[in-house]
């Protein structure tokens, strides 16, 4: 499919818009927490895919991955352009294991508390974390997809993790 | 090159999340570094991924038929290459991020290239078509040049009728872009809505360009309904749902509608106070009868649409604030005439709103409360002598008017 895609096949094109157009949207969701601009950045990803489909090359890492990686440059370039906005009220729903509504209010607070902290690191560590712990790659997968070694990987994701640690304060640990 | 640690970390997040450890099994197994994985572990576990967080089918139908009539409006690679990414571009991207100069030129350079005559023939182009393309860059052209929200939001009515032309001119062998229409015409009666509101929400008046919205939707309704005993079967589901936004943009458009009338009747009110306090009875009277057309208008409008009787409620909330603020800043000699508005309206409300709650027609209990502004007016023309008996007379004819009313009015000192 997407080599009929790569050969300007746009019906196998669609095909892998309906196979990965609701990960795309969720990560990028997760990142920006706004449905409008999470709708107008999906569109944008796949565009931007069509047009450079012809330079994917399998490296181990999935379609999607590829994907994902567009979309981490579209939101990135998104908070460039403008100010980062916040609206919370459609973010994150609370996990299934909070049943009571202050327990629900409790992790709520504070999946936005790290969806914040994550939003504050570098580009990169912000990739290596949301591809690693939100979209479940492998490390492999993520080394493949960046063009690094898998330890270059674990180094930028433990980095990351102090960072975090530093932007959360004391309250988390 | 990852140190011990680094990998130390990455280890003990994998095996706590495969479950193969816990974290203090972790921790005992590497005492030296227990003091540094502890809170990294914590946050790593911390993070999860968000529950199933899912674009709407609408978003995903609508964001498929653009990429598709993106990818089939490309161009052979030329080498005005800029150009081409200029068509090629997504109408959203292309709204919000363009910069003018861009376009400016891009547009000259496409209608120098292609010809207005193509541009023109383009207009009765179809999906499929060699020219369609065409039709929808121009489109695109008109809605970025369209400044001001009013004409945007017209330019978006325009583009749903075009789709709607479109579907009821597509031969059946191209039912397969019935959809496709059908999403842009939701997506273009739903933005132009969108600007109608914010239009309202800022104090402007979108009367006529509602009742355009009113008219063409109520006219797209019955092209539908054509369409759907024509379209091949597998194309009839996504005519129907056009029926439905449809019905869901008259429904909007009518809400928006009656918050219209309301906003009149409200401005109108505040027009009665300063013509009061200037002191100009005659007129006073006079808008007090536009309100009277305003309210009017209100109430047809809200009882054309299913949210009727919240829309009373928020009308009588909204009116009860501005008589308030008005009686206590009009000199005395219009406290009874406002009063009397104010009177009439909230009972007309709540009479409007039992009608509404026994099911009955809300215009019927309306009109019941039709009233003539003028009756009890004459003491401020000074046609009566406060006190006379044609005063008196004409006191207790209103004491029985507002009896009716159910209020229990304030007896006057002549």
């Amino acid at each position: 499919m997407i080599e009929q895609a790569a050969k300007g096949d746009p019906q196998s094109f669609a095909r892998l818009y309906d196979l990965h157009v609701d990960r795309v949207y969720r990560h990028i969701f997760y990142r920006v927490s706004s449905v409008g601009v999470a709708e107008d950045l999906t569109q944008e990803v796949f565009l931007k895919g069509w047009q450079a489909i012809h330079r994917y090359k399998r490296t181990g890492s999935p379609f999607v991955a590829w994907l994902l990686t567009i979309a981490h440059n579209l939101v990135i370039d998104y908070y460039r352009s403008r100010k980062r906005e916040t609206s919370l009220e459609t973010s994150i729903l609370p996990s299934d294991s909070a049943t009571n509504p202050q327990q629900i209010a409790e992790v709520r607070w504070e999946q936005h508390r790290l969806q914040d902290a994550i939003r504050q690191l570098r580009p990169e560590q912000q990739q290596v974390i949301v591809l690693h712990f939100i979209e479940g790659f492998e490390y492999s997968e993520i080394a493949a997809l960046l063009g690094k070694s898998e330890g270059a990987v674990r180094v930028i994701q433990h980095r990351a993790l102090k960072e975090l640690r530093r932007i959360l304060g004391k309250e988390i640990g | 090159m990852a140190t011990k640690k680094e990998e130390i970390l990455a280890q003990c997040i994998a095996d706590v999340k495969a479950g193969r450890a816990r974290v203090e099994d972790c921790l005992a197994k590497y005492p030296r570094w227990r003091s540094e994985l502890e809170p990294l572990l914590k946050i790593a576990l911390a993070i999860e991924p968000p529950p199933e967080v899912s674009p709407s089918p609408a978003f995903k139908a609508r964001a498929r038929a653009r990429l598709l009539a993106q990818i089939h409006a490309q161009r052979p690679v030329t080498k005005e290459r800029w150009l081409r990414y200029i068509l090629m571009k997504d109408r959203v991207t292309r709204e919000r991020r363009f910069k003018m100069a861009a376009i400016v030129i891009a547009i000259v350079l496409a209608v120098a290239s292609i010809g207005g005559g193509t541009a023109y023939a383009s207009q009765d182009a179809l999906p499929g078509d060699i020219l369609y393309p065409e039709k929808t860059f121009i489109e695109d052209a008109r809605l970025f040049f369209a400044f001001s929200d009013e004409t945007k939001a017209a330019t978006h009515l325009q583009i749903a009728d075009t789709r709607i032309e479109e579907l009821s001119r597509l031969p059946e062998d191209r039912s397969g872009f019935v959809e496709g229409l059908v999403e842009e015409y939701r997506y273009n009666l739903e933005r132009g809505l969108d600007l109608v509101e914010q239009q309202i929400e800022q104090g402007g008046n979108a009367s006529g360009l509602l009742n355009r919205f009113q008219e063409r939707v109520t006219y797209h309704q019955g092209v539908l309904q054509v369409v759907c005993n024509q379209v091949r079967i597998e194309a009839r589901h996504a005519v129907e749902y056009a029926i439905n936004v449809s019905i869901q943009g008259l429904e909007r458009a009518n809400r928006l509608m009656a918050r219209t009338h309301l906003e009149n009747a409200a401005r109108r009110i505040n027009q009665v106070s300063g013509m009061a306090q200037a002191g100009k009875m005659g007129e006073v009277i006079e808008l007090l009868g536009e309100y009277d057309e305003d309210l009017v208008s209100f109430v047809e409008t809200a009882s054309d649409t299913e949210d009727v009787e919240a829309l009373l409620e928020e009308a009588r909330g909204r009116l009860l604030l501005v008589f308030d603020q008005v009686l206590a800043t009009v000199p005395e000699q219009a406290i009874s005439a406002i009063e009397n508005a104010k009177l009439k309206t909230m009972t007309g409300f709540d009479e409007a709103i039992d009608a509404v709650g026994r099911g009955e027609g809300l215009n019927d209990a309306w009109q019941e409360f039709e009233f003539d502004w003028e009756e009890f007016m004459p003491q401020w023309e000074g046609e009566i002598e406060p006190g006379s008996e044609e005063w008196w007379n004409a006191w207790e004819e209103f004491k029985r008017e507002r009896n009716r009313f159910r209020f229990e009015p304030t007896p006057p000192i002549p």
